[in-house]
């Protein structure tokens, strides 16, 4: 399978280390083979380089050219909808599940066990029920 | 060297004790003086040698626990040790003694009335509304038991093959109130659906999660 995600100027990537965790930036311009200059004017991303090691390439690029101001590349994060494209992405989803679970209350974590056993109990009645009528 | 120090205990408790004389009331001349005054009598004479106070002890100052700000009246608690460990009981206050009054409610999960410390119990940010429950009665001396009941068992008592005495029974009164606090607990439990279920439930720990990063 050849790749198709490449660390390129105006790749979204996600930052999964550090204290801006899951924050996302674009990369801007590529200083070497471990590091790359990265900025996130819209969520709250300094400008500044940063190992590959802490990102996580997205599919999502903007129209940014190498070495663009912040300015620009806030003007394009924001014309190309990429936090909310993101957040439509199925990566985006799991995070955001995430993200609610662990922030649950003990007796919402109690609520949603409930729930779940409820919901397995109907539809293991219901697989009986279909498996029986073929058969 | 002590018995310089006891000396001067005792020296010092002796004028602690020593009787203060009553004030006096006395005629005052004068228009503008209200015509009487109480008076304080001076002391026929006082001691010649400066006696030293002993300082005021500080190991006996009694300070009120103060609880954890998460947990108020009404917040739901994690039992962490004991008899009743993993489950969830209804915070009702702080009892004189610095203790929490806590239960089930007996109905629910078979916790009764109960004084738990802080540190053995997990806070969490649920809440029910227990401004309904009278725990005025409760107390640190509601929880003594009685010790007068205890008789001493004879040789007989010892050899009979089955136990003659009887299991302690619990005192009608202490029903009754654990009764009323239920009631207006339970009451107040059945607004939300699954809060009763919730009570009922042990808290257990499952694979991938940790006390220490998770919301309670």
């Amino acid at each position: 399978m050849e790749f198709r995600t490449f660390v390129e100027a105006g790749r979204v990537a996600l930052i999964d280390k550090g204290r801006n965790y899951g924050k996302l930036v674009v990369i801007v311009d590529i200083l070497d083979q471990n590091k790359c200059l990265v900025d996130g004017p819209c969520t709250g991303v300094k400008r500044q380089l940063m190992p590959y090691k802490h990102l996580q390439l997205t599919t999502i690029k903007i129209p940014v050219k190498r070495a663009s101001k912040t300015s620009i590349v806030k003007r394009h994060f924001e014309n190309e909808k990429v936090a909310e494209t993101f957040a439509s992405s199925a990566w985006g989803k799991k995070l955001e599940v995430r993200n609610k679970r662990a922030a649950l209350s003990d007796y919402d974590r109690f609520k949603v066990m409930v729930l779940r056993k409820k919901r397995s109990s109907l539809l293991s009645k219901e697989f009986k029920s279909l498996k029986k009528a073929e058969a | 060297m002590v018995s310089m120090n006891r000396d001067r205990r005792r020296a010092a408790k002796e004028a602690a004790a020593a009787p203060v004389k009553a004030a006096v009331e006395k005629p005052i001349g004068g228009e503008k003086n209200g015509g009487k005054r109480l008076v304080q009598p001076k002391a026929a004479y006082y001691p010649a040698d400066d006696v030293k106070k002993p300082l005021p002890s500080r190991k006996h100052i009694h300070k009120p626990t103060k609880l954890r700000s998460s947990i108020t009246p009404g917040t739901i608690l994690i039992l962490l040790a004991g008899n009743h460990r993993g489950k969830r009981v209804v915070f009702l206050k702080q009892l004189d003694t610095g203790l929490m009054l806590v239960t089930g409610p007996y109905s629910v999960n078979g916790v009764p009335l109960r004084k738990v410390d802080q540190a053995y119990v997990i806070a969490t940010s649920t809440k029910i509304d227990v401004s309904g429950v009278d725990v005025s009665k409760f107390d640190g001396k509601y929880f003594k038991k009685d010790k007068s009941k205890k008789s001493k068992k004879t040789e007989e008592d010892f050899m009979a093959v089955e136990s003659t005495e009887k299991k302690s029974e619990i005192p009608e009164g202490k029903v009754a109130d654990q009764k009323a606090v239920d009631t207006a607990i339970i009451t107040e439990l059945k607004k939300e659906e699954m809060l009763i279920a919730y009570l009922g439930a042990r808290f257990s720990l499952t694979k991938g999660q940790y006390p220490h990063k998770m919301v309670f």
